[in-house]
């Protein structure tokens, strides 16, 4: 791989690259088929821009807006958020894609195309090269058992209490009871518009809403892991804190299931979970 | 005009002006269908320079593309040589010269239908029968005069044993109005989804296998032994080609469908007799080459000729290429590619379009009683044709067996589209060459039609010709 | 067997009319008892992502579709889509069926099945015999509906090296720049009705 073509300033004008965006004839599956910059032209650069500022051809249709690369900060990380992220994150950014966006999975890509356009995109902060992401958060191994009705209820129970009284995640997304019942259990006033989530502005200026688990669909969440992993680490970028540390891993993990027991059947593993135990039991 | 008048008729055997007519309509639709089969090309590599217009919309220009090449080109072209050939093959005239002016009116402004109401939006979801839908009844309607207009001259012609084109051209006209009603028909308003599609299936091929096939042999049965002035090889042969295309070639159909949802059995018989079929028809080709033996000058000297019989090597190879793909072990890799493409590009152009041409090569002076204007333009568009076709063909099957691997090891979609590229740039440089072609063969008719110089009357060819 | 009589009877129509019998009219033996589901039997399943074109476009879906998002508006979309879809002549370079080879399951998604196809938007069936661009059979949601429309406007825009011819008179512009309009709106709809049916969990991951 050119490692010269990564160490290249991102913010530099690229006229030679430009054009060659343009003309597929000459983009043919070479020795260069694998570089960061040609793999980001053919697959990236039509959303997120050729500079990497989210302003590509296709940005004026999408909502939300491709995430400009040049600030540097990510969204969906195992790092804390405000810190730069892994490779491996935006790395499962890319397989994945992110759901409820215009964001595909890429997951046919070879894995060293994906790597190498990766590295392409953290290229586009000015300082890249200067900055180091801090430890991933810890990840715990999930404490309650999914083969148990009673372990998974009681999870969701801690996690409703967690949510509601002393992380307090209403103030940002919806409360999930009566208002006078969180009132109480808070011993003190709670926000009246709570069955709302309250719209927050993010880093890129765009004001955006903090996902109601009942209906949103979260953009990089597939399993529990992933839920533990957001709570924990937080989103960059927006409102969502991180959580490490404020939290004990038990806690944390009960948050997930509980987070996840709101969610839409078909998405959430927890509800998919308890039919099937709840079947089992009746057979 | 015609000296020999039968006795028993008081008009001539051949309608020489519909001849002319139905052939010059012919080169004006394929001039039309090349130009469009260019410009849709270059859509594949980034250059499509009507972008964003609607009417020239690329998916459009397809569509009027394969159609003009169906219903424009061969079916003119078959339609004019039928006028010339088949009341010399039974002794006896068509029905009614105003039927043929009307039937050629009634098919020219069904093209011009076709092409506007394609190009306008209201393509049909029929594959190479996107004529729209209310356009269909006037082309059942121009099928079914045709049996009028030909079939009293099989039947009438009051001999025991007809000659083979006189069979060709009998179950070809019943097949072609059958299969245009079958396939326009009941998949649009009857037939839904699979059992549609195995319909649509019959369809596609139908009209390769039952009109543009048996319109094509049969008329080579009368050109090419009238040019060698010699019989044709083998009867038997005859027989065996005729009724083995006959009985296997209605069943193919479903191949174009395979792996799809279409009960398996459909497609295991469509594979078979298809295969089957590929055996058939190569017993045509001993017959036909045969028959050459002794006469390989021939391929030098007559032009005509030299289309017939390049058509016909590239018809064998289109059949072993067939009985190949139709396997259900190639299908895994070939289907949905170029590879088709290349396929069905050889069998329309390098074999049926060829022979269209030889005929037309060979009849334009007889009908325009002059020369050709400039015989080496021709000879021009037949080396035009033959290397841009085989370097198209090439390109398209190397280009498809690239684009069936890549999908098959799950590279990104967009790496066969990038990967075919160059192919496709290949694809339409060999289009230019025939375009150009085909662009000089019709300037050569029309500067011959209209050319100030005298008709001729000396040329000992042409005399004959009359006969 | 040189005689008129026997190749207009035996040749013309006897054997056209086996092979039409065998393999037309029994592989469609099969369907008879199968009812033809409609547009409208179809709508529910796309519904959400035809409420969420209005929730994206909410004027140019006023003006294309006055009653808002409901099953009938959604069935007329999946009908003008179709015809879109046909017009244009997609269905030259797009398929629409997963075969059991070629790892196509891995790709899109469960294999094809008849049932299905038995329905209205399948009259003419559109199954496809060329891809240029990927099978669509399975293509709800794996994109977004803004995604699609700038695809549709333009998919060079999302995918550089695509060949895909743009379609800017799917669009009109209100002030705000290109939204798409009734027929961009329907064909939107029609792409994200293909796999609908297919119960969200049974998808491929990518797909969710």
């Amino acid at each position: 791989m050119a490692l010269g073509v990564l160490r290249a300033p991102a913010s530099a004008p690229r006229p030679a690259l430009a054009a060659r965006e343009h003309d597929p004839l000459t983009m043919r599956l070479s020795d260069e088929g694998d570089t960061g910059e040609v793999v980001y032209l053919r697959y990236c650069s039509g959303c997120h821009g050729v500079a990497g500022d989210g302003k590509g051809p296709a940005a004026p249709f999408l909502s939300p807006k491709p995430r400009n690369f040049t600030s540097g900060v990510y969204k969906f990380t195992t790092t804390p958020s405000g810190s730069p992220p892994l490779e491996e994150d935006l790395l499962r950014t890319v397989t994945e894609g992110l759901h409820g966006t215009s964001m595909p999975g890429w997951r046919f890509l070879p894995l060293g195309e994906r790597r190498s356009a990766v590295k392409h995109v953290l290229a586009f902060h000015k300082e890249w090269e200067l900055r180091t992401a801090e430890p991933p958060v810890p990840f715990h191994e999930n404490p309650v058992s999914l083969e148990s009705r009673e372990a998974i209820e009681a999870a969701i129970a801690r996690g409703r209490d967690v949510y509601h009284k002393k992380a307090t995640c209403w103030s940002c997304h919806p409360g999930y009871m009566p208002v006078p019942d969180l009132e109480k259990l808070l011993g003190g006033p709670a926000r009246s518009d709570i069955e709302k989530p309250l719209p927050k502005p993010d880093l890129w200026e765009e004001v955006i809403l903090p996902p109601d688990f009942r209906t949103a669909t979260l953009k990089s969440v597939k399993g529990l892991q992933d839920l533990y992993r957001a709570v924990t680490a937080g989103v960059g970028g927006t409102a969502m804190p991180t959580w490490k540390g404020a939290l004990s891993a038990d806690e944390l993990w009960s948050l997930a299931f509980y987070v996840d027991s709101l969610r839409p059947p078909p998405y959430s593993v927890v509800n998919r979970t308890l039919v099937a135990l709840a079947e089992a039991e009746g057979k | 005009m015609s000296q020999d008048v039968p006795a028993a008729a008081a008009r001539p055997l051949v309608i020489r002006g519909l001849v002319a007519a139905h052939f010059a309509a012919a080169v004006a639709s394929l001039v039309v269908s090349v130009t469009g089969g260019f410009l849709f090309s270059l859509l594949f590599v980034q250059r499509y320079p009507f972008e964003g217009v609607e009417l020239l919309s690329p998916g459009r220009v397809r569509m009027v593309h394969t159609n003009l090449i169906a219903f424009g080109f061969l079916f003119n072209g078959f339609l004019g040589a039928l006028y010339w050939a088949l009341p010399r093959v039974t002794g006896r005239p068509v029905l009614d010269a105003r039927l043929g002016w009307l039937i050629f009116w009634v098919w020219q402004g069904v093209l011009l239908a076709v092409f506007l109401g394609i190009l306008a939006g209201h393509a049909q979801a029929v594959e190479w029968g996107e004529t729209p839908v209310w356009i269909d009844p006037a082309v059942v309607l121009g099928a079914v005069l045709l049996m009028v207009q030909f079939l009293p001259c099989v039947a009438r012609s009051g001999e025991k044993a007809l000659y083979v084109t006189a069979w060709y051209v009998t179950a070809g006209l019943i097949w072609t109005g059958l299969t245009y009603i079958m396939g326009n028909y009941l998949p649009q308003f009857f037939v839904p989804g699979a059992s549609g599609a195995a319909i649509t299936g019959l369809y596609i091929h139908d009209l390769v296998g039952l009109f543009v096939t048996p319109m094509g042999w049969g008329l080579m049965y009368y050109f090419v032994p009238t040019i060698l002035k010699k019989p044709v090889f083998s009867h038997g042969l005859s027989l065996i080609g005729f009724w083995g295309l006959a009985f296997f070639y209605p069943l193919n159909g479903v191949h174009h469908f395979l792996y799809s949802p279409i009960p398996m059995y459909a497609q295991y018989g469509a594979v078979v007799s298809t295969v089957a079929v590929e055996v058939v028809v190569t017993t045509v080709i001993v017959n036909f080459f045969m028959t050459l033996r002794g006469r390989g000058d021939m391929l030098r000297t007559s032009l005509p000729i030299r289309w017939f019989f390049t058509g016909m090597v590239f018809y064998f190879i289109t059949c072993l290429q067939c009985a190949y793909q139709v396997t259900l072990t190639a299908q895994k890799i070939v289907h949905f590619t170029d590879w088709v493409v290349g396929h069905s590009h050889l069998v329309m152009f390098g074999v049926f379009s060829f022979w269209v041409l030889g005929m037309i090569e060979h009849l334009w002076p007889r009908l325009a009683g002059r020369e050709w204007h400039a015989p080496a333009w021709n000879a021009w568009c037949y080396w035009l044709s033959t290397i841009g076709m085989s370097a198209m063909f090439v390109t398209l099957v190397a280009a498809g067996l690239l684009q069936g691997f890549l999908w098959k090891e799950l590279a990104p979609w967009e790496a066969s589209v990038v990967s075919s590229m160059p192919f496709w740039l290949a694809r339409t440089l060999s289009g230019v060459m025939i375009v150009l072609g085909i662009f000089l063969f019709g300037l050569n008719m029309l500067l011959t039609a209209f050319a100030p110089a005298p008709r001729t009357e000396a040329r000992p060819a042409l005399a004959a010709a009359r006969e | 067997m040189e005689r008129f009589s026997g190749i207009f009877l035996v040749a013309g129509l006897a054997f056209f009319l086996f092979a039409f019998v065998a393999m037309g009219a029994i592989p469609y033996v099969h369907f008879v008892d199968l009812p033809i589901k409609t547009a409208e039997d179809l709508a529910p399943a796309v519904l959400e992502d035809f409420a969420d074109l209005e929730r994206r476009w909410p004027e140019a879906f006023a003006a294309a579709f006055p009653g808002g998002a409901t099953v009938q508006s959604c069935a007329a979309a999946l009908r003008e889509g179709r015809d879109v879809y046909i017009a244009e002549g997609c269905w030259h370079c797009h398929s629409q069926y997963v075969r059991p080879v070629s790892n196509e399951d891995a790709r899109w998604g469960r294999i094809s099945a008849p049932a299905e196809y038995h329905n209205e938007l399948q009259l003419p069936q559109l199954f496809g015999t060329r891809r240029v661009g990927p099978d669509l059979t399975r293509q709800a949601r794996v994109h977004s509906n803004d995604w699609h429309a700038a695809h549709f406007y333009n998919p060079r825009s999302v995918s550089p090296t695509s060949v895909m011819p743009p379609f800017p008179w799917l669009f009109e512009d209100r002030g705000k720049g290109p939204e798409p309009n009734r027929k961009g709106l329907s064909t939107i709809a029609y792409v994200q009705w293909l796999g609908s049916w297919i119960p969200l969990e049974e998808r491929n991951d990518f797909a969710r």
